[in-house]
C-alpha cells in the first residue's frame, strides 16, 4: 500500500500533465490560460509535498498572482482593441511531434536508468529562515546580479514607452 | 561571506558595474549630460582593460567560489572589454547621426559588459546564467533602440523571443546537470571526471551547450543571425558579433575542454561544417552589407568551432586568437558601415547599406575604403593580416587532433568565403562611384578605425606578441 505522499503525487502529477495538454491544445487561448492555472498550482502542490514551503508560495505568488493574471488580463485587452476573436493554432505539428517524441524518449530512458544522489525529505518546520541566510550571504552575488537584470529590464520597458 | 579582498581582485568588474550605476543615476537627473556619460564610459573601459591585464598569470576563486580570475577568465574579459571599448568610441557618431543619443544606450552596453565579465569569469552555473541574460537582456533592448524603426523593433522582437525560448534549454540543461552531480559549481562538477560519460551529464551539457551555440550563431541555431544583425543600429550590431560571441566563446569552451569527451568531437565537427557551409554559401547571394557581414560572423563561429572541436592545449590560445582578430576586422567593417549608412526618413529602412552604393568608394572616400579593404582581406584571410593567423592557428589545433578532414573543407570555405568579399572590394576600387557623397567622419570613429587597422597588421605581422603576454601555459 503506497503512502499518502506517493498517492498525492501522482494525483497532482496527472493533474498537471493533463492540463498541460489543454494548455498546448486548446482552440481558444482563454482555455489555455485558465488550464495554465492548475497546471502551476499543481507544481506548487508538487513543492509542498517536498516540504519546500517557500518555494510552493513563491509559484502562487509570481505565477499565479503575478504572470497568469497579466496574461489573462493582456488577452482580454487585446480582443477588446482589435474585436477578434485570438486563436492558438500550430505551424508545422508533423516536425514538432517528431522531435518532441524523439526528447521525450531519450529523457524518459535516460530517467529510467540513471542512479540518482535522492535526499529523503526533511521534517524542518521552514525553510524561509535558511533560504534568507544563503541568499544574504553564500548565494549574495548571483543574488544581485538578479536584482541588476531586473533594473535593465525596467529601464528598457521605461525607455521603450516613453514618448520623445 | 564574501571578503574585501574579493573586491580587489576583481576590480574590472566593479569598475564597469559602478559606472554603469552612475551613468543611469546621472542620466536620470541630468538629462543634458550625454557627453560626459559618453566620457565616463569610455573612461571606465580603458580603466577596466588596464587593469585586467594585472590579473595575468594570477589564480583566484572570489565571491565564494562564484567567480574565478585566471589566465584564460583574464584574456577573454580583457578581449571582450576591448571590443566594447572599440564600439563605443565610433558608437556616439552613430547615434548622434540616428537620434538616439540617450543616457540608457551606454549604461546599457556598459550592464551588458558587466553580463559578459560576470559570464567569462564564473565558476558556477548560477552565476553563468544571471550573466549570460544580464548580456542578453541589455542586448535585446538595445536590438531595438531605434524605436521608431520596424526593422530594429522586428529584430528585437525576434531576438528577445527566440533567446528567451533558448534560455529554456539552457536552464534546462542547468538543472540535469545540477541533479547529477549534486552541485552548480564547476569545482565539484569537474573534480569526478566519472559522471561526464554519464548520459544525464550528456544530455544536461548538450542542453547548456546549446543555449551558447545559439548566442554564437552556429547551426542549426544561426537563424536569427543575419535577421537580427540587420535590424540592430549598426553599432550595437558590431558589439553583438563581436563582444557577444567572445563572452559566449569564453565562456563555454573551457567548459567543453575541460569536460567534453571524445564523443562530442565528431558533432562538434559536424556542427562546425555545416556552420561554415550555410555561413559561407548563403552570404554569397546577399546584396545588403549588414547582412553579409551577418553571414561571415556565422562563417567566424564556425572556424571558432573548429578550434573547440579540437578539444586540445592549443583550442584555448587558438580561439582566443581568432576571437582578438575577429574582432579587429569585423567591427572595424561595422564601424565603416555604420559611418556610410544615412539615417532613414521616419519608420523606413536603413538606407545606403547595398553593396551597390559601395561603388566607387576608393575614389570619393579613400579614408573609408582603404581600411574596409584591410578588415575586408583580414575576414578573408590573406597574410600578413591578423585573420590570416587566425586561422592558421584555429586550423593547425584542429591538425592536431587529426581532424585532417575539417581543416581542408575549411581551407575551402575560407576560399569560397575570399568570394564576397572581394566583391565588396572590387566594387570599391574598380568601379564608377555610385553617388558622389563624401561621408562625414569624426575623430572618435576614425581613432577606433586606426587602432583596428593598426592592430590587424601589427598581430598579422608579429602575432608572437599576443602569445607573449603568457608567462605561464594554460591549464
Amino acid at each position: 500500500m503506497p503512502d499518502i505522499n506517493t498517492i498525492l503525487f501522482y494525483i497532482f502529477a496527472f493533474l498537471i500533465v493533463s492540463f498541460s495538454f489543454i494548455v498546448v491544445f486548446a482552440k481558444n487561448i482563454i482555455y489555455s490560460a485558465v488550464s495554465l492555472f492548475v497546471t502551476l498550482f499543481g507544481t506548487a502542490a508538487l513543492y509542498i509535498l517536498l516540504r519546500a514551503d517557500f518555494l510552493a508560495i513563491t509559484q502562487v505568488m509570481v505565477y499565479i498572482g503575478g504572470i497568469l493574471i497579466l496574461l489573462i488580463f493582456g488577452i482580454m485587452m487585446t480582443t477588446r482593441i482589435t474585436d477578434s476573436e485570438i486563436k492558438t493554432t500550430n505551424l508545422s505539428s508533423v516536425p514538432a511531434v517528431f522531435v518532441s517524441a524523439g526528447v521525450f524518449v531519450i529523457l524518459i530512458i535516460v530517467l529510467l536508468t540513471t542512479k540518482w544522489n535522492i535526499n529523503p525529505p526533511v521534517e524542518n518546520d521552514v525553510t524561509v529562515n535558511r533560504i534568507g541566510n544563503l541568499l544574504l550571504t553564500t548565494y549574495l552575488l548571483p543574488f544581485e546580479i538578479a536584482s541588476v537584470v531586473l533594473l535593465i529590464a525596467l529601464m528598457g520597458a521605461a525607455m521603450y514607452a516613453r514618448k520623445k | 561571506m564574501i571578503k574585501t579582498i574579493d573586491f580587489l581582485n576583481s576590480i574590472p568588474l566593479l569598475i564597469i558595474s559602478v559606472s554603469a550605476v552612475i551613468t543611469i543615476l546621472v542620466g536620470s537627473f541630468y538629462k543634458k549630460s550625454t557627453k560626459y556619460v559618453y566620457a565616463v564610459t569610455l573612461i571606465a573601459l580603458i580603466a577596466a582593460i588596464y587593469y585586467s591585464f594585472g590579473y595575468l598569470d594570477k589564480e583566484y576563486l572570489i565571491y565564494n567560489n562564484f567567480l574565478r580570475v585566471n589566465n584564460i577568465t583574464t584574456l577573454f574579459s580583457i578581449i571582450a572589454l576591448f571590443a566594447v571599448l572599440l564600439s563605443t568610441l565610433s558608437a556616439k557618431a552613430y547615434i548622434e547621426k540616428e537620434e538616439i543619443n540617450f543616457i540608457e544606450f551606454y549604461s546599457l552596453v556598459l550592464f551588458s559588459t558587466a553580463g559578459m565579465l560576470i559570464m567569462i569569469q564564473s565558476y558556477n552555473l548560477i552565476t553563468v546564467f544571471v550573466g549570460l541574460e544580464l548580456m542578453s537582456i541589455s542586448f535585446y533592448i538595445l536590438t531595438g533602440f531605434l524605436r521608431k524603426r520596424i526593422k530594429s523593433n522586428e529584430s528585437a522582437l525576434k531576438y528577445f523571443l527566440l533567446g528567451a525560448f533558448m534560455t529554456g534549454f539552457l536552464l534546462f540543461g542547468i538543472s540535469l546537470i545540477y541533479g547529477i552531480t549534486g552541485s552548480m559549481s564547476y569545482a565539484n562538477i569537474f573534480q569526478d571526471t566519472s559522471v561526464f560519460k554519464n548520459p544525464v551529464f550528456l544530455i544536461g551539457s548538450a542542453l547548456f551547450m546549446i543555449g551558447f551555440f545559439f548566442k554564437m550563431g552556429l547551426f542549426p541555431f544561426h537563424l536569427w543571425v543575419p535577421d537580427v544583425y540587420e535590424g540592430a543600429p549598426t553599432t550595437i550590431t558590431g558589439l553583438m558579433s563581436t563582444a557577444g560571441k567572445i563572452a559566449a566563446v569564453g565562456t563555454i569552451t573551457p567548459f567543453i575542454v575541460y569536460t567534453a569527451s571524445d564523443n562530442f568531437r565528431l558533432i562538434f565537427s559536424i556542427i562546425a561544417l555545416l556552420t561554415m557551409l550555410i555561413g559561407n554559401v548563403t552570404a554569397l547571394a546577399q546584396s545588403n552589407i549588414k547582412r553579409i557581414l551577418a553571414f561571415s560572423s556565422i562563417a567566424s563561429a564556425g572556424y571558432i568551432l573548429v578550434g573547440v572541436a579540437a578539444m586540445n592545449d592549443l583550442s584555448i590560445k587558438s580561439v582566443s586568437f581568432y576571437l582578438l582578430a575577429y574582432t579587429l576586422m569585423q567591427l572595424g567593417a561595422f564601424i565603416i558601415v555604420s559611418l556610410i549608412e544615412k539615417p532613414a526618413e521616419g519608420i523606413n529602412e536603413y538606407r545606403n547599406v547595398d553593396i551597390e552604393d559601395y561603388k566607387g568608394l576608393a575614389r570619393t572616400n579613400p579614408q573609408l575604403a582603404i581600411p574596409l579593404t584591410i578588415f575586408l582581406f583580414s575576414l578573408g584571410g590573406i597574410p600578413p593580416l591578423a585573420g590570416f593567423w587566425g586561422k592558421y592557428y584555429l586550423f593547425y589545433a584542429a591538425i592536431q587532433s587529426n581532424l585532417i578532414w575539417l581543416s581542408i573543407s575549411a581551407i575551402l570555405f575560407s576560399v569560397i568565403s575570399l568570394y564576397y568579399y572581394l566583391k565588396i572590394v572590387v566594387y570599391m576600387w574598380f568601379n564608377p562611384p555610385a553617388n558622389g557623397d563624401v561621408y562625414k567622419i569624426d575623430s572618435m570613429p576614425s581613432l577606433s578605425i586606426l587602432i583596428a587597422a593598426f592592430l590587424t597588421f601589427l598581430f598579422g605581422i608579429f602575432p608572437q606578441y599576443f602569445f607573449a603576454l603568457f608567462k605561464t601555459p594554460f591549464k
